[in-house]
């Protein structure tokens, strides 16, 4: 299940940045205001999950279309100022998330969604629920790109941004679009995991790391790699604490990234930035 | 010439100005001053790193390897804190070497990554060895330098940073300052000029380093007590912000940048929670608006000014 969030988040970053050619830093951040958008929806508003999941990945995505417009677009060109821009927004939204669901208020556990199936007694009903949520909703997505008009937009973009352009696709309509889908996919991920976790401020920059490191094994530019890269992660974060004692577990996973990004920045599958 | 010498006695002036502070301040407000010396010794070593074409995102672990190793030496070893100090900066400087071999071929974006990540990196590692380090939840009772007053703690970093100042200063304005900035701007052209744009980077990263581990040492024989939050993340994430929102290409940027953000927070007694709002905000007016940064404030006006006056004139004349 841990992979499964991690290739929802990773893929919205990966398809921000090579799409707008940016690297939203903030994801995190906007996973974890998902997460916490949607434990309002959930719980103080009282609507179930089937309605919040829904709502936080529409607000999130309008979200995503804000960001787009105000933040992104003007500093498209500048690399250095759209990474200074995205650190701007994990203050601002890591501050607001400070600020309005407090510090000392950490994890708020949404209710436990036991009511699906129980299936055998080892795996955790819940755990299977998001993870057959996010698949479902992956090969939606990938169908999507792949079929839709929309989505060979995106992967044209990707390719070629002038080109595309030039072959009539309006750039921003579907930049905007893609960092909507990212926000709303990242957003979707705070829901589920708060349903089966805890919500905390601290999971921004947490879950930033995770989906750098996922983004670094697969390859930036490589959409294709992101499965593998959080299978991979997925599976290391899971199993490493067996191996490694937690102590030790922690530096080493972080330098072991550090040690891919060195040896082979290109990760696995991708191409050149 | 005779801007120099206007700047040059501003420059005196502030310091005559900041030495006489301890007479007409309290005790709060000297407390104030000496961590916005320290931090000004942050954000300007982060400068130096920056000149050379890296932005790191983890400038914050130097000071924490800096505070810890001469907190750790001097608390459970009992060495003289004047020893340990400088050896902090040692032990930052020479991660910051050893660091920066492997990430010197790092380009732009993955360097920030990387740095990232080492910052993550260094404040776990406090679980290591838990019985020195104090593990997550800090290492207290620290060998503080003086006693109670403030006042030799005051005199002490303003003493630290103006010779900090000083010496990356002068590094900035020499040759080698020239040859940094010039692999920063293209080092395939530095190093087509024989210029070895990779030990630069890493001469860079390791003064860097040593200032920033000096100023976490004496934070730490100041305050008493570090814990690894204070290093993490975002602080060095604040520390890029002051220094872009000051102004990245001068050398007063991060002074001025650190001076006016880091005390926000401050000022806002009550409503401290909101201060990162402001601070951001600040950050993206200097995106938005005022490129230069603070520093570059007075020039931005005047073109703005200047852009209304050509803009009446144009009207005027048709």
């Amino acid at each position: 299940m841990t992979s499964s969030i991690y290739i929802l988040v990773a893929l919205g970053f990966a398809l921000v940045f090579s799409v707008m050619r940016i690297m939203n830093f903030a994801h995190g951040a906007i996973y974890m205001i998902g997460g916490f958008v949607a434990y309002n929806f959930w719980v103080p508003l009282g609507l179930g999950p089937w309605v919040s999941l829904p709502l936080t990945m529409l607000t999130m995505g309008l979200f995503g279309l804000f960001i787009e417009r105000v933040c992104f677009r003007p500093f498209q060109k500048d690399f250095e100022k759209a990474t200074v821009m995205a650190v701007g927004l994990i203050i601002v939204l890591k501050t607001g998330a400070d600020l309005t669901v407090g510090p000392l208020a950490k994890g708020m556990p949404p209710l436990v969604r036991g009511s699906i199936m129980t299936v055998g007694v080892s795996i955790p009903a819940d755990k299977l629920a998001v993870l057959l949520i996010v698949c479902i909703l992956l090969a939606v997505l990938v169908l999507f790109i792949q079929k839709s008009k929309f989505g060979q937009a995106m992967l044209a973009i990707a390719h070629d941004a002038d080109a595309a352009s030039l072959m009539g696709v309006n750039i921003h309509r579907i930049s905007g679009l893609v960092c909507a889908t990212g926000c709303a996919l990242a957003g979707l991920a705070g829901g589920l995991v708060g349903s089966v976790l805890v919500l905390d401020v601290a999971i921004a920059n947490l879950m930033l790391v995770k989906i750098i490191a996922v983004v670094i094994l697969a390859g930036i530019g490589s959409i294709g790699g992101i499965w593998a890269g959080g299978l991979l992660l997925g599976a290391v974060d899971a199993l490493g604490p067996y191996f490694l004692p937690n102590v030790i577990y922690d530096p080493f996973a972080l330098a072991l990234v550090v040690l891919i990004l060195v040896i082979r920045p290109q990760g696995f599958f991708g191409r050149e930035m | 010439m005779k801007r120099n010498r206007v700047s040059g006695f501003g420059i005196v002036g502030v310091i005559v100005l900041l030495s006489l502070a301890p007479l007409f301040l309290e005790s709060y407000y000297l407390h104030l001053a000496i961590l916005v010396f320290i931090y000004v010794m942050m954000t300007s070593s982060l400068r130096t790193i920056y000149i050379s074409g890296q932005m790191s995102l983890g400038h914050a672990a130097s000071m924490a390897i800096g505070a810890y190793t001469s907190a750790m030496l001097a608390k459970h070893l009992g060495w003289p804190m004047w020893f340990t100090m400088p050896l902090g900066g040692l032990a930052a400087m020479i991660v910051g070497v050893l660091v920066g071999l492997p990430f010197s071929r790092l380009r732009a974006i993955y360097f920030s990554m990387a740095s990232l990540f080492f910052g993550m990196m260094v404040t776990t590692l406090v679980a290591l060895a838990p019985e020195w380090t104090g593990h997550y939840a800090g290492l207290p009772a620290i060998p503080r330098l003086f006693g109670f007053s403030k006042v030799p703690y005051y005199y002490f970093f303003l003493a630290l940073v103006l010779l900090t100042l000083l010496i990356l200063y002068r590094l900035e304005h020499s040759r080698l300052g020239m040859t940094v900035k010039s692999v920063a701007q293209s080092y395939l052209a530095a190093s087509s000029r024989g210029i070895n744009e990779r030990g630069i980077r890493i001469l860079s990263l390791g003064i860097g380093g040593f200032f920033a581990g000096i100023a976490g040492a004496g934070y730490a024989h100041y305050a008493g007590f570090i814990a690894p939050e204070s290093f993490g993340v975002m602080p060095s994430i604040f520390l890029l912000v002051y220094l872009l929102a000051g102004g990245k290409g001068s050398f007063a940027g991060p002074i001025v940048g650190t001076a006016v953000l880091y005390l926000i927070p401050y000022a806002m007694a009550g409503f401290e929670g909101y201060a990162p709002f402001f601070q951001a905000a600040a950050l993206f007016a200097v995106l938005y608006l005022i490129p230069d940064g603070i520093v570059g404030l007075p020039r931005q006006i005047m073109s703005w000014v200047r852009r209304l006056r050509d803009r009446k004139k144009a009207e005027y004349a048709a």
